[in-house]
C-alpha cells in the first residue's frame, strides 16, 4: 500500500508541473504582448512599455520567467489582481467555499436522483420506463445548465415568487452552526432557498450521466453468474437487486466521482454568473470582462491543482478500500 | 435461410425511436444552417420598429429581439455559427488527438508516458474554464473559440486512439505487415486507421455535442463570436436581460441549443450501438 501510495503521489508531480507550464503558456506566451496584459492596458507609450517590461522581468528569456513564476507558485503567490488590488490567492480562498457548496449540493442531488432512476431503469429493462429514463437522461445531458437556470428563475422566482432568483443566502455550514447554537431555522431556510435553484440547474447534466452509468453498470452486474446463482437459490428479486447487485454496480460509478466533480466545477463557472452566486466562477468571468488577467490565470491554476489533488486522494482511498487496485 | 439472414440484418438495422428522433433533429439543424438565407424571410441584422414583438406578430414567426431583429432569421444564421464552430473544433481535436494518441500508442515506453502526462494535464482543467482562459488571452472571436474548444476536446480522441492502438499493435496482421516491409506510418495509416475509424466517428458525434454546448456557454458569457453575428449563446444573453417582458427570447435560443445537442447525443448513441453491437442492450 505504501509503495502504491508513493507511486500515485509521484505521478501527480509531473502533472502539477505540466499544469503550471500550461497556465504559464496561456498567460505569457499566447498573447501577443504580455506587457499590455500585465498592465491591463490596451495600448501605451513604447517607452513606458519597455520600462514596465524591465521592471516586471518580462524582457528576460521565457525559461527564466517560468522559473520565477514557479518559485512564486510554490510560495503560494498567484500574483496581484489589478482590479481588486489584492493577492489573487486571497480572492480565490474567499470565494471558494461558495463554489464548493454549490458543487457539493448539485453532486448530492445528482446522486439522490440519478442512482435510483438508473437502478429502476435496469431492473425494468425493455419497459416504457426504461426508454423514458434514457431519453430523459440524454435530455438532461443536452440541456445547457445555464439555460435551465434561467428557466427555473423564470418559473419559480419571476412567475411564482417562491424562491429568490439571485445571490447567496449566507453559508450553509454557518446556517447549521446557527441552528445548533440556538439561532433558529431562519438562517437555514434563507441559505437553502438561495441554494436550491442553482443546485438543481447544475445537477441536471450530471444526473443524466449518473442515470446512464448506473443503469449500464447494473445491467452488467445483473448478467453475472453470481446473480444467476442467487436466483437459483430462490432469493427474492428484491434481495438480489439491492443486496447482491447494487453494491457492485456502484463501484464504477464511485470510481469516477472525481470526474463528476470536475464537470460540476466547470458548469458552476457559467451558472454562477446566471445566479450572481459569489464563487470563483463568477469572479473569473468578471475578471475576463475587466481584463484582470492574473485572476483568470490564478483561478484556472487553482482549480486544476485542486482537481489533481482530489483525484490522487480518491485513488488512494479506492486502493485502500479495494486491495486489487494496487496490483493493476 | 436467406429470409432468416435478412430478418437478422433488419433487426440489426432497424432504428429505434431515439435514433429516428436524433436523425430528424440533425437533419433539421443541417437544413436550417445550409438554407438559412432562403428560409429566413428577413436578413438577420435588419432592424424593425417592433421591438421584442411576441411570436407571430407582423410576419415575425418567432417574434423580434430587444433591438427589433427577426428572431427566426437570427436563429437560422446562429445554426451556421454553432455548426461551423462544432465541426471546426471537433475536426482539429480529432486530428491532433489522432496524431498524439497514435504516437503514444505505437511508440509506447517513455514517449507514451510523457504524452499521457500531457493528456492528464489538459484533463485537470474543467473544460469550460480552460476554454474561457484561452479565449480571454487570445481575444474573442470565431477563431479563438474554435482553437479553445479544440484544445479542450483533443484529449478524448488521444486516449481513444492510444488505448485501441496498444491492443491492435499486438495483433498478427500488424506483425505480418511489418514482416512484409511496411513502415510505421504506412502501418498506422493503411492497416490500423480502418479499425479506428468507427470509434473516432462515434466520439466525433459526442465531441460535436459538447463543442456546441461550450460555444453556447462562451457566447452567453460574451466571449464568443463578435456582436453583429448571431449566435444562440449571445441571443440567450440578450434574452436574459428581458426575461420578464419577453420570455420567448429566453425560451427559443435555449431550446435550439438543447435540441441540436440532443440530436448529436442520440445519433452518437446509435452509431456506437451500430459499430459495436456488444454495447447494445
Amino acid at each position: 500500500m505504501t509503495l502504491f501510495a508513493l507511486r500515485r503521489l509521484l505521478w501527480a508531480v509531473p502533472v502539477l508541473l505540466g499544469v503550471s507550464i500550461l497556465v504559464f503558456t496561456i498567460a505569457r506566451v499566447i498573447p501577443g504582448d504580455p506587457v499590455l496584459i500585465a498592465t491591463g492596458l490596451e495600448r501605451a507609450d513604447p517607452k513606458i512599455l519597455a520600462e514596465t517590461a524591465q521592471r516586471l522581468g518580462l524582457d528576460r528569456p521565457l525559461w527564466v520567467q517560468y522559473a520565477d513564476y514557479l518559485g512564486d507558485l510554490v510560495r503560494g503567490d498567484l500574483g496581484h489582481s489589478l482590479r481588486h488590488r489584492r493577492p489573487v490567492s486571497a480572492l480565490i480562498l474567499g470565494r471558494l467555499p461558495a463554489t464548493l457548496e454549490l458543487a457539493t449540493a448539485a453532486f448530492l442531488l445528482a446522486i439522490a436522483a440519478g442512482i435510483p432512476l438508473g437502478v429502476v431503469a435496469a431492473v425494468r429493462r425493455g419497459t416504457g420506463f426504461e426508454h423514458a429514463a434514457i431519453l430523459g437522461a440524454v435530455g438532461g445531458m443536452s440541456v445547457p445548465a445555464f439555460w435551465l437556470g434561467l428557466l427555473l428563475i423564470l418559473l419559480f422566482s419571476l412567475q411564482l415568487g417562491w424562491l429568490p432568483a439571485t445571490a447567496r443566502g449566507g453559508s450553509l455550514p454557518g446556517a447549521f452552526a446557527a441552528l445548533l447554537t440556538g439561532g433558529g431555522l431562519s438562517p437555514l431556510w434563507r441559505s437553502l432557498s438561495h441554494l436550491l435553484l442553482p443546485a438543481l440547474a447544475l445537477a441536471a447534466p450530471t444526473t443524466g450521466l449518473m442515470v446512464r452509468m448506473t443503469r449500464s453498470s447494473m445491467l452488467d452486474v445483473l448478467g453475472e453468474d453470481y446473480i444467476l446463482a442467487a436466483r437459483a437459490r430462490g432469493l427474492s428479486e428484491r434481495t438480489i437487486v439491492y443486496r447482491h447487485a447494487l453494491k457492485n454496480a456502484l463501484v464504477p460509478v464511485v470510481t469516477i466521482a472525481g470526474l463528476f466533480l470536475g464537470r460540476l466545477l466547470g458548469g458552476a463557472v457559467v451558472l454562477e454568473t446566471v445566479f450572481a452566486w459569489p464563487g470563483i466562477g463568477r469572479m473569473a468571468v468578471l475578471a475576463v470582462r475587466s481584463r484582470d488577467y492574473a485572476v483568470i490565470a490564478g483561478t484556472a491554476l487553482m482549480v486544476a491543482v485542486g482537481f489533481v489533488v482530489i483525484n490522487a486522494a480518491v485513488d488512494l482511498v479506492y486502493a485502500w478500500l479495494d486491495p486489487r487496485v494496487r496490483y493493476d | 435461410m436467406i429470409r432468416r439472414w435478412v430478418a437478422g440484418r433488419e433487426r440489426r438495422l432497424r432504428p429505434g425511436a431515439r435514433t429516428v428522433i436524433g436523425i430528424a433533429l440533425l437533419a433539421l439543424l443541417l437544413l436550417g444552417a445550409v438554407f438559412a438565407p432562403i428560409l429566413a424571410s428577413h436578413p438577420p441584422d435588419r432592424l424593425f420598429d417592433a421591438v421584442m414583438a411576441a411570436p407571430g406578430t407582423d410576419g415575425h414567426v418567432l417574434g423580434t429581439d430587444s433591438v427589433g431583429r427577426d428572431v427566426t432569421a437570427r436563429l437560422l444564421h446562429g445554426a451556421r455559427v454553432s455548426l461551423s464552430v462544432g465541426v471546426g473544433a471537433t475536426a482539429i481535436a480529432a486530428v491532433v488527438g489522432f496524431v498524439v494518441g497514435g504516437v503514444a500508442g505505437y511508440a509506447g515506453g517513455a514517449v507514451d508516458r510523457l504524452l499521457m502526462v500531457v493528456v492528464e494535464v489538459f484533463l485537470s482543467f474543467p473544460a469550460v474554464l480552460l476554454a474561457i482562459a484561452l479565449v480571454a488571452f487570445m481575444g474573442p472571436g470565431l477563431r479563438s473559440v474554435i482553437i479553445a474548444l479544440a484544445a479542450v476536446g483533443w484529449t478524448d480522441f488521444a486516449r481513444l486512439v492510444r488505448g485501441d492502438l496498444l491492443v491492435l499493435r499486438e495483433r498478427e496482421f500488424v506483425a505480418s505487415a511489418r514482416a512484409a516491409g511496411a513502415g510505421r506510418v504506412r502501418i498506422i495509416l493503411r492497416h490500423l486507421l480502418p479499425h479506428l475509424a468507427g470509434p473516432i466517428i462515434v466520439l466525433s458525434s459526442f465531441g460535436l455535442a459538447s463543442a456546441i454546448l461550450s460555444e453556447a456557454a462562451l457566447s452567453f458569457l460574451g466571449l464568443g463570436v463578435s456582436p453583429p453575428t448571431s449566435s444562440w449563446g449571445s441571443m440567450l444573453a440578450d434574452g436574459r436581460t428581458f426575461m420578464r417582458v419577453a420570455p420567448h427570447l429566453t425560451w427559443i435560443p435555449g431550446l435550439a441549443i438543447t435540441l441540436a445537442v440532443l440530436g448529436f447525443h442520440l445519433v452518437g448513441d446509435a452509431l456506437r450501438d451500430f459499430s459495436d453491437p456488444r454495447t447494445r442492450r
